[in-house]
């Protein structure tokens, strides 16, 4: 690092890098949103970006679709300021730490567990969600999993342990334990029909197609993909499988006002709107279904007639 | 923590994960490899050494292989194993052998289209003078061959690096799946989606010094090679 010449070439060079970016930088506060894969595999999050465009032609917002996991991580470091997630348990872990504020409830559809036609475990038969995953358990019939800490592998999580297991289906041990890093791969105990894609809700849904095995995924996503998956909807309407959707203003958003702004407008009139009228055209019936703040939440789950303030 | 010692941490802690990661990543990529350097080396060394019409153009397309992108020779791999594709009879599709297929497509094209450039550029009187002192063709083309060796170990290092650092044909066609199709690139996607950001650096610099050893390997063959006499 001696040479000054050799100093004074890089500083240029990264000057040069610097001067390109601002140069594409938007000169408006540019607000970041974080989806989940879900609502991005399904178009819900480009929608609410282009309808948000519209009715606010000089903000700026750009969406990144990742893990729910992944979201409240960004948040944490202030890279995203507003997100749109579907883990509960860990998002009040998140607004309770001070990471973020403002949570409010914004639509909801439901989870169902696919499977084979055939149904090897006999899950039709069960009468809950728990109470399926331990038919599937006890048949050691293939289940793939997300594994990748978003809010359907919380669901999942939760689901094993409400029946007693450990996702794998080892019985559980004393008190849940914080999964640690590649914890997934203890594999000694994990028995083979267990897979863990560590991918997204679609990709995850195509590899249990394909090994004809059970998944748990949200609703939206299997009516977006439900022409090419060999799978159907073995166990659904269980209370337990409520899928929530929340915003939630990071602590950290750069742009404070422009994140609120954003965060205000998904939670408002306009914004149910369009979560209202997603996929109506293209599928016939509602993907998501908006929720009214401080309505209690609906029960029984969608799939069937709308809730009354739809 | 800093990601080196996260990283050294990662490799010696024992951690079963990790080094499965790692060794199915190498068995994997080793294997497309070899596949590679079966066909790319001759097509490379053919074309390079030979003199026809229209050689240019393959040439061309040859070097066109290197713009591949990975995710379409996933997708294409994908097509081709999937229970409705042409192949799909062999039951491969999320599995160590899709993996394999996609990752030789990818090697094939960076171990041609540099040794190609190697081949191409011996000069042509140490063939006239292996022949003029009673060399076979064969043997003729061996000792073209020797005199650019180190350009064909840079070839299969190219190869190498193409393919193990690739994450978009192995998320496709592999699936990710714990314990049978996860290598080391599509855990650090993984580590990253699930905010594991430090975890997921450290596996780059595990997957870094991989590459490095692999690569010293492949330059003590090299010289191996050097030393050994052509005939035996």
């Amino acid at each position: 690092m001696g040479s000054p010449r050799l100093a004074a070439g890089l500083a240029g060079l990264v000057s040069g890098i610097a001067l390109l970016g601002a140069s594409c930088a938007p000169q408006p506060a540019t607000v970041v949103l974080a989806g989940t894969t879900s609502t991005h595999d399904t178009g819900l999050l480009d929608s609410l970006v282009v309808a948000f465009r519209a009715d606010h032609p000089q903000s700026r917002v750009r969406a990144v679709a990742v893990g729910s996991g992944e979201a409240l991580e960004l948040g944490r470091r202030g890279d995203v300021d507003v997100l749109l997630v579907h883990a509960p348990a860990a998002e009040f872990q998140f607004v309770e730490a001070g990471h973020g504020q403002d949570r409010v409830p914004v639509m909801y559809n439901d989870f169902v567990l696919l499977g084979p036609v055939d149904d090897p475990a006999g899950v039709r038969a069960a009468g809950t969600a728990a109470d399926a995953l331990a038919a599937i358990a006890r048949h050691g019939a293939p289940f793939v999993s997300r594994g990748d800490s978003s809010g359907t592998h919380e669901r999942e999580v939760a689901l094993w342990a409400a029946a007693g297991l450990e996702p794998g289906g080892r019985p559980l041990e004393g008190p849940a334990r914080e999964p640690a890093v590649g914890e997934a791969a203890e594999s000694e105990g994990v028995p083979g029909w267990y897979m863990e894609s560590g991918q997204g809700q679609a990709e995850s849904a195509f590899i249990a197609s394909d090994r004809r095995a059970y998944a748990l995924t949200d609703r939206a996503t299997y009516t977006v993909l439900k022409d090419i998956l060999e799978l159907e909807v073995v166990l659904e309407g269980d209370p337990a499988l409520l899928n929530l959707y929340s915003v939630i203003v990071s602590s950290r958003a750069a742009h404070p006002e422009a994140a609120a702004r954003l965060a205000g407008w998904l939670t408002s009139e306009a914004g149910r709107a369009v979560i209202a009228r997603f996929g109506q055209a293209q599928f016939g019936e509602h993907l998501y279904w908006p929720l009214v703040v401080g309505e209690s939440l609906p029960f029984p789950l969608p799939g069937g007639s709308p809730p009354p303030s739809g | 923590m800093n990601p080196f010692a996260e990283a050294l941490d990662l490799i010696t802690s024992g951690d079963l994960y990790v080094w499965e990661v790692i060794l199915r990543s190498i068995r994997i990529s080793g294997s497309a490899l070899a596949f590679a350097m079966l066909f790319g080396l001759p097509i490379g060394a053919a074309i390079g050494l030979s003199r026809f019409r229209f050689r240019r153009p393959v040439i061309a397309l040859v070097n066109t292989g290197l713009a591949l992108p990975p995710v379409v020779v996933g997708l294409a791999v994908f097509l081709l194993v999937s229970r409705s594709g042409p192949l799909g009879g062999l039951e491969i599709l999320y599995s160590p052998a899709a993996m394999i297929l996609a990752q030789a497509v990818i090697a094939g094209p960076y171990i041609a289209a540099v040794s190609l450039a190697a081949a191409d550029s011996v000069p042509p009187d140490v063939r006239l003078q292996a022949r003029a002192l009673g060399a076979s063709p064969l043997r003729a083309t061996l000792l073209q061959l020797r005199e650019v060796r180190t350009s064909l170990v840079a070839a299969v290092a190219a190869g190498f690096g193409a393919i193990i650092s690739e994450v978009g044909a192995v998320m496709i066609v592999g699936g990710n799946i714990l314990g049978e199709t996860r290598v080391m690139t599509t855990a650090i996607v993984l580590e990253t989606r699930r905010g594991n950001f430090g975890v997921a650096v450290a596996l780059g610099v595990v997957l870094l010094l991989v590459a490095l050893y692999v690569n010293l390997l492949l330059l003590l063959l090299g010289r191996w090679s050097i030393r050994r006499p052509l005939s035996s």
